[in-house]
C-alpha cells in the first residue's frame, strides 16, 4: 500500500513538474536565471560571492540571461525548485502539497541524495565530499586512524559512538538517520538552525558531536583551531551536484555542457582553489 | 750634449756650483717631502679601505639580524601551532590534518611573497622539518635541489634561539634556522634559504671605484657566489696585498681585507687593486728616479720643470684620495649615527617596557576590581534572565493555552503556530503548518489581500485595519470565515508580523441567523400590524360569500362561483397566517403528539403526488417519542420539506429520504445545533438534488426567498417552517453539497406525556344552532352586519350594533334582553374587553364572546381576564362562530 502511495506520489510529482518548471527556452525569453541557494560553507557565502554563487553566474552569463539570487533555506530548497512540498520517506518522497516555484536550478552545495533524485534531476557531479563527524576538541572519542578502506574507516566510527551524541539536520545530508547512527548507539538530535551554526552549536557546548561535510569540516577547522576535531568519516564518499526542475533537460544538459568546459579550461579549478584550496590535497582523484 | 758640460768657471762658475748645490739641496728635500707625502695618502687610502670594509659588514650584521625577526615571527604563526594542537588531538592526516598542512604552506608562501628588497626576494626556499627528519610542507614545492637532502642535518633542538647557518653547497647557501616548540617540547625546525642575489645587492660595490669588489664567506672560504680558498687565510683587521692575474696574464697587486659579520658563520671580504690606493709605484721608485734626476738636473731646467710636474700630478691625486676619505667618513659618521639612534631606540623601548609593566600593573589591579564588579553584574544578569526565562515560559503558555489562533511569520512563512492555530484550520500538529508560506491556508482570491497587509504592516507605510475578515482553509479542503489580526514585531533580531486568526463561523452563524430572526420580526410586527384590518376584510369576503351558498340551492349555477370566493378567502387567511407564523405572531394551542401518525399521513398524501422518478426511503422508528406541537403545524412542516426536496428531484429524480427517530443530543452536537442537550426526536428529509450553493443556503429561511421560478413558490415556506420548529423550542439543520443533495434535520425536544393520538376527523357537514338572543357588536358595518345574518341564519335572535358604547347603553338598559353578546376587540371609544369587563359589572355570569384580528398571546391572555368565556380569532367563519356560539351557550352559566 504505501509502496503504492509512493509510486502515486511520483507520478504526481513528474505531472505537477510538467506543469511548473522552466525550461531552457523559457528562461531565455524571460531573461533572468533563479539560482535558489542557503548560505553555506564556501558555496555560497552569503556576501555575494562563493563557489557555486559565481559558477552560475558564469553559466548566467553562457546562456545570455540575467543572474539573480534567491535565497531559500534547506527545509524549502527542494520544494521551491519543483513546486511541490515534499518528505523525505526512506529513499522516497511524500507529497504534502502544492507551493510556489521560486526558482531555476539549485547550486549550494547540495549532496545527491537517493530520496532528492526522486524529486529533482542532478548535473554531473560538480564536487566530491563525505560526511564526517566532527567532535569538540575534549570529547571522549578520539579521531581514528585510517585504515585505507573508506569502509572500515565508517565502521571505526561508528564503534566509538554508542553514549555519546550526534547533531544533525533533518532531511539534510547531515541526517542522522542516512547513516545508521543510532543503530550504531549514538543519541542523536536534529538541528533547527541552519548549517553554518552547527558547529558552534558543539563548541558552546550544546553537543558534544555533529555531522559535516567534508569542504564545511575544513572550513570549520580554520574558524575554531584548538576547539574541535575530527573524528572520522561516516559515509562513503558522496558527490555534490546542482539540482534542476525535473522537466528542464535543456537547461540541465547545457550546464553539463558549460561544466565541462569550465573543467578543461581550468576555470572550475581556480574557482576551487580560491575557495576550497585543501580540496585538492583531500579528493586528488576527483580533480585529476 | 758637449753644450751642456760646458761648465762655466769663475765667479760664474762659483755661482752656478753654488746654484746647482742649492738647486740639488732643493731638488733633495723636494724628494724627501714627496716621499713622506706618497706614504701618508697610501696610508689613508688603506685605512679608509678597511673602514669601508667593516662598515658594510656592520650592515650586513644588521640584515641578518632581521632575517632573524622574520623567522622569529614566522615561527608565531597561529596555522603552525593550530597543526601542532589537531596533530595532539589525534586528528589524521586523511581526515582533517592535511588541511591544517596546507594553510602552513600558504603562510609559506606568503612569507616568501612579502619579504623583498627593492624587488628581488631575500628568500628562495623555507621548509618545515618534523622531528623525524621529514619536510612537512616545502615552499615551493618539488625543487630539484633540495631533493635528496638529509633534513635531519637541519634539526636544531639544542640550539634554542634562531640562528644564521651555512650549508657548503655550490655555491655555498646561507640559512636561517629556527627551532619549533609545542607545549615547551621540540616538534621541528623552520629553515629558510636567504636569496644569495639580495645579499649581494645589500653589499655592492663602491660606487667611487668600479674595481671594488665584496666577497661574502664562511670561515673555510666559500662564498655566495662563488668558491673560493682564501677566505680561511686571512687574518682579520689586517689589509692584505696580493699578486693577482688578470684575463691578459699580468700580475696585478691586490689589496685584501676581511670583516667578520656579526652573529653569523660568515666573513665580508673586499678585494681592491693596490693602485687604486696611492697609485701603481712603490714609494721608493720616485726617489730613485729623482736622485736620476737631481743628477741629470744639471743637464736643464726642463727636467727639472718635468719632475716640478711630476709632484703636481701626485698632489693631485692626494687630493683626489683626500676627497674620497672624506666622503667615507662622512659615511661612516652616518653609520655611527644610526647605530647610536638605534641605541637610543632601544633604550626608549626599554623605558617604555618598563612604563608599559607599571600600566599592566594598575591595569590588572584595576581589571580585577572590574572582574568583581562584572561577576555582580553576571549573576544580576542571571538572575534577570531567570526571570526573562521564567516570565518568557509564562508567556509561552499563556500563548500555547490561548483560545485564539497565535502565528508569527517571517519571510512569508510560518515560524511560529499556538495550537489553537492548529485546531482552527483542522491540522493535527504545528509541524504540519510551521515553514509553509503564509497564503498557503487561505481561500486562493483572499491571498494577495494577505500578503498586502502583511508587507504594509511590515513597512509601516500605512494604517493597516486592527482586523479583517476573510476566507481560510481548513486542512481538507473546506472553506471557512475568519477573522485576522496581526502586528509587526521584531522576532530572533528580525522583523516579522505577528497574527491573530479567529474562526468566525460561529459567529457569522449567529449573525445570519440573528438577520433572519429580525426578519421575521419585523415581517411579524408588520403582519400583526395588517392582520386585523385584513382578517376583517377576509371576515366579509369569506362570511357573505357562506351566507349566500347558505341561501342558494346545491344546484345553483352560482354555487361553483361562490366556491371560488371561498376557496380564495381561505388562501388569503392561510396565507396571513402564514405570514403570522413566520414572524412567530401566533400563538397555538399546543399539546403532546406523536408525530409519527401525521408523517404516515403526509408520506400517503405524497406517494399519490410524487413522480415515480423519485423513489421513497422511509425509515420510521415507531417507538419515536412524543412531542408538544400542534399536529396541523407538523403536517404543514413535513409537506413543505418534502415538496421542496421533490421540486429538487423534478428532472432527473432521485431518492427522497424521510426518517424519524429518537436521538439523544450531546452537548457537542447540541453547540453545534444550538439546541438544548437531551432527548430529542429526530425528523430527517433529504434528496439526492443539485443541492445548493453556500450562498444559498445562508438565505434559506430567509422570508419571501426563492430560487424557484415566478409563480412556483411563495419564499415563505421554509421561513414558516423555521418559525413553527423554533416556536416549538426545536431546530432545524441543513447539509447540502452541490451535485449530491440537500438533507434537513429537525429537532423537536422529546417529552414523557402521554399524546392524543392524531385525529385527522373531518367537521361536520351540519352547524349547530340555536333560538338564544345574541348581542353583535362590531363597528366595521360589514361584519356587524354580517355577523348578524350568519347567526340569523343559524336561527339565533340577533340584535346587531355598531358602537361599543350604544352596545352597552342596550345591555344596561336591560340585562336580560340578551343570552350571549359577541362582541369585537378593537373598537373606538371602548375596547371589546373593555365593554365586557362594564357587561359583567351589571350582570356577572353574563356569557361573552370577543374576537380579534390580534392573535397574540398578551391580547388572548387579556381578553380571558375579563372573564369573557372565549376567543375567536378573525377571520369569522360560520363554522367557527356556530360552534363556539354552541359551545359557550351549552357551557351555561359559570361553566
Amino acid at each position: 500500500m504505501a509502496i503504492r502511495a509512493l509510486l502515486a506520489a511520483g507520478v504526481l510529482l513528474m505531472a505537477a513538474g510538467l506543469a511548473y518548471g522552466d525550461d531552457l527556452a523559457e528562461i531565455k525569453e524571460r531573461g533572468v536565471l533563479r539560482h535558489l541557494g542557503i548560505p553555506y560553507a564556501g558555496f555560497v557565502t552569503g556576501s555575494g560571492d562563493g563557489l557555486d554563487v559565481e559558477m552560475v553566474r558564469l553559466f548566467a552569463k553562457e546562456i545570455g540571461v540575467e543572474y539573480r539570487f534567491v535565497e531559500t533555506d534547506w527545509q524549502h530548497v527542494i520544494e521551491d525548485l519543483c513546486g511541490k512540498k515534499v518528505k523525505p520517506a526512506g529513499d522516497d518522497v511524500e507529497i504534502l502539497g502544492e507551493v510556489p516555484v521560486r526558482g531555476d536550478l539549485i547550486a549550494s552545495g547540495l549532496t545527491v541524495l537517493s530520496w532528492r533524485e526522486k524529486a529533482v534531476s542532478y548535473s554531473v557531479p560538480t564536487f566530491p565530499t563525505q560526511i564526517w563527524l566532527v567532535a569538540r576538541a575534549d570529547s571522549g572519542m578520539k579521531p581514528i586512524q585510517p585504515a585505507g578502506d573508506p569502509d572500515k574507516d565508517v565502521a571505526a566510527v561508528k564503534a566509538l559512538l554508542k553514549g555519546h551524541n550526534v547533531l544533525g539536520m533533518a532531511d539534510t545530508c547531515l541526517d542522522p538517520s542516512l547513516y545508521g547512527l543510532k543503530e550504531a548507539g549514538a543519541e542523536t538530535r536534529l538541528f533547527t538552525g541552519n548549517l553554518n551554526e552547527l558547529v558552534p552549536a558543539i563548541v558552546k557546548g550544546d553537543a558534544e558531536s555533529v555531522l559535516q561535510d567534508a569542504a564545511d569540516a575544513l572550513v570549520a577547522l580554520r574558524k575554531w583551531p584548538g576547539e574541535i576535531k575530527v573524528i572520522g568519516p561516516v559515509s562513503p564518499l558522496q558527490q555534490m551536484a546542482y539540482a534542476f526542475p525535473k522537466d528542464s533537460p535543456e537547461l540541465r544538459d547545457a550546464f553539463n555542457r558549460f561544466f565541462e568546459r569550465c573543467r578543461k579550461d581550468g576555470t572550475y579549478v581556480g574557482l576551487v582553489r580560491k575557495y576550497y584550496p585543501a580540496a585538492f590535497s583531500f579528493f586528488p582523484e576527483f580533480f585529476k | 750634449m758637449g753644450h751642456l758640460l760646458d761648465w762655466p768657471r769663475g765667479r760664474a762658475g762659483i755661482v752656478l756650483v753654488g746654484t746647482t748645490l742649492l738647486l740639488i739641496v732643493f731638488i733633495g728635500f723636494l724628494l724627501v717631502a714627496t716621499v713622506l707625502s706618497h706614504r701618508r695618502v697610501q696610508h689613508f687610502a688603506r685605512e679608509q679601505f678597511r673602514r669601508d670594509t667593516e662598515g658594510k659588514a656592520m650592515a650586513l650584521s644588521y640584515y641578518f639580524s632581521e632575517r632573524k625577526n622574520d623567522l622569529k615571527n614566522l615561527a608565531e604563526s597561529p596555522a603552525i601551532l593550530s597543526f601542532f594542537e589537531n596533530k595532539a588531538l589525534g586528528m589524521s592526516m586523511e581526515y582533517g590534518l592535511a588541511a591544517s598542512l596546507l594553510r602552513i604552506s600558504e603562510i609559506f608562501q606568503a612569507f616568501l611573497n612579502e619579504r623583498r628588497m627593492e624587488g628581488n626576494p631575500i628568500y628562495s626556499d623555507i621548509v618545515f622539518i618534523d622531528t623525524e627528519g621529514k619536510a612537512l610542507v616545502t615552499v615551493p614545492e618539488g625543487k630539484e635541489r633540495r631533493a635528496g637532502m638529509n633534513w635531519k642535518d637541519f634539526l636544531q633542538p639544542e640550539q634554542p634561539d634562531v640562528a644564521i647557518i651555512v650549508e657548503h653547497e655550490d655555491p655555498l647557501a646561507v640559512m636561517c634556522s629556527i627551532p619549533y616548540f609545542f607545549k615547551s617540547l621540540y616538534a621541528g625546525q623552520i629553515v629558510a634559504w636567504i636569496s644569495a642575489e639580495a645579499t649581494e645587492d645589500l653589499a655592492g660595490a663602491d660606487k667611487t671605484s668600479s674595481r671594488l669588489r665584496y666577497l661574502i664567506c664562511d670561515r673555510h672560504g666559500f662564498s655566495l657566489g662563488s668558491k673560493s680558498g682564501q677566505g680561511d687565510t686571512l687574518k682579520p683587521d689586517v689589509v692584505h696585498r696580493f699578486d693577482e692575474n688578470n684575463a691578459n696574464g699580468a700580475s696585478t697587486e691586490t689589496l685584501v681585507f676581511s670583516a667578520r659579520i656579526k652573529d653569523t658563520p660568515l666573513s665580508l671580504i673586499s678585494v681592491l687593486p693596490a693602485s687604486e690606493v696611492g697609485g701603481g709605484a712603490s714609494v721608493w721608485h720616485l726617489p730613485l728616479g729623482m736622485g736620476t734626476l737631481a743628477v741629470l738636473i744639471l743637464c736643464g731646467t726642463v727636467l727639472a720643470y718635468r719632475v716640478n710636474t711630476q709632484r703636481l700630478v701626485l698632489n693631485t691625486r692626494l687630493e683626489e684620495a683626500s676627497r674620497a676619505r672624506e666622503e667615507i667618513e662622512a659615511k661612516n659618521r652616518a653609520m655611527n649615527s644610526e647605530i647610536v639612534e638605534r641605541r637610543k631606540a632601544e633604550e626608549a623601548l626599554k623605558e617604555l617596557s618598563t612604563e608599559l609593566e607599571e600600566m599592566v600593573a594598575r591595569r590588572t589591579a584595576a581589571l580585577s576590581t572590574t572582574i568583581e564588579e562584572l561577576n555582580q553584574e553576571v549573576k544580576e544578569r542571571k538572575q534577570a534572565e531567570e526571570r526573562l526565562k521564567a516570565s518568557e515560559a509564562k508567556t509561552r503558555r499563556i500563548i500555547e493555552a490561548a483560545p485564539v489562533g497565535i502565528c508569527i511569520h517571517q519571510q512569508g512563512r510560518y515560524v511560529y503556530v499556538n495550537p489553537a492555530f492548529v485546531e482552527v484550520f483542522g491540522y493535527e500538529n504545528v509541524h504540519e503548518i510551521e515553514g509553509q508560506p503564509v497564503e498557503s491556508l487561505f481561500f486562493p482570491e483572499d491571498r494577495d489581500l494577505v500578503r498586502e497587509r502583511g508587507r504594509v504592516r511590515l513597512a509601516a507605510e500605512k494604517e493597516v485595519p486592527l482586523t479583517y475578515e476573510i476566507r481560510a482553509l481548513k486542512k481538507e479542503g473546506k472553506v471557512f470565515p475568519v477573522v485576522l489580526g496581526g502586528a509587526a514585531i521584531d522576532y530572533d533580531g528580525e522583523p516579522a508580523i505577528l497574527g491573530f486568526v479567529m474562526d468566525v463561523s460561529a459567529e457569522r452563524d449567529l449573525r445570519r441567523q440573528l438577520l433572519a430572526s429580525q426578519k421575521m420580526e419585523a415581517l411579524g410586527t408588520l403582519a400583526g400590524g395588517i392582520a386585523h384590518d385584513f382578517n376583517n376584510i377576509l371576515s366579509a369576503v369569506i362570511g357573505y360569500a357562506e351566507l349566500a351558498r347558505m341561501k342558494l340551492p346545491k344546484e345553483s349555477d352560482v354555487m361553483p362561483d361562490l366556491d371560488e370566493v371561498r376557496k380564495a378567502g381561505d388562501r388569503a387567511k392561510n396565507l396571513v397566517k402564514q405570514i403570522l407564523t413566520a414572524g412567530r405572531q401566533t400563538e397555538e394551542e399546543c399539546g403532546p403528539m406523536k408525530p409519527i401518525f401525521i408523517v404516515k399521513e403526509v408520506l400517503k398524501l405524497l406517494r399519490a403526488s410524487i413522480p415515480t422518478s423519485i423513489q421513497f426511503d422511509e425509515k420510521l422508528d415507531k417507538d419515536a417519542g412524543d412531542i408538544l406541537a400542534d399536529s396541523t403545524r407538523i403536517h404543514q412542516i413535513l409537506m413543505n420539506l418534502c415538496t421542496n426536496a421533490r421540486h429538487a428531484m423534478r428532472e432527473k429524480g432521485g431518492i427522497l429520504t424521510v426518517r424519524l427517530e429518537n436521538v439523544e443530543v450531546d452537548p457537542d452536537d447540541a453547540r453545534a445545533i444550538r439546541i438544548d442537550p437531551g432527548p430529542s426526536v429526530r425528523l430527517t428529509v433529504g434528496d439526492t438534488g443539485p443541492g445548493m450553493a453556500p450562498e444559498v443556503m445562508d438565505r434559506i429561511f430567509e422570508p419571501y426567498y426563492t430560487t424557484k421560478e415566478k409563480g412556483e413558490g411563495t419564499g415563505l415556506g421554509l421561513a414558516v417552517v423555521h418559525g413553527i420548529i423554533e416556536s416549538y423550542g426545536g431546530k432545524i439543520a441543513v447539509y447540502s453539497e452541490p451535485e449530491k443533495g440537500t438533507t434537513f434535520h429537525v429537532y423537536f425536544p422529546r417529552i414523557d406525556a402521554p399524546s392524543q393520538e392524531a385525529a385527522g376527523a373531518a367537521a361536520p357537514a351540519v352547524l349547530p344552532t340555536g333560538a338564544e338572543r345574541i348581542l353583535f357588536v362590531d363597528d366595521e358595518a360589514p361584519l356587524a352586519k354580517l355577523g348578524k345574518r350568519v347567526l340569523e341564519n343559524l336561527v339565533y335572535k340577533v340584535t346587531a350594533l355598531r358602537s361599543s358604547m350604544e352596545a352597552l347603553r342596550h345591555f344596561s338598559e336591560d340585562p336580560n334582553r340578551s343570552d350571549l353578546v359577541i362582541t369585537d376587540l378593537t373598537m373606538p371609544d371602548m375596547t371589546g374587553d373593555r365593554l365586557a369587563q362594564e357587561m359583567l359589572k351589571i350582570r356577572p355570569g353574563m356569557p361573552i364572546i370577543i374576537y380579534s384580528g390580534f392573535v397574540e398571546k398578551s391580547v388572548r391572555q387579556r381578553v380571558k381576564s375579563t372573564g369573557a368565556r372565549a376567543f375567536i380569532e378573525k377571520p369569522l367563519t360560520a363554522e367557527k362562530l356556530a360552534r363556539t356560539v354552541r359551545e359557550v351557550l351549552d357551557r351555561g352559566i359559570g361553566g
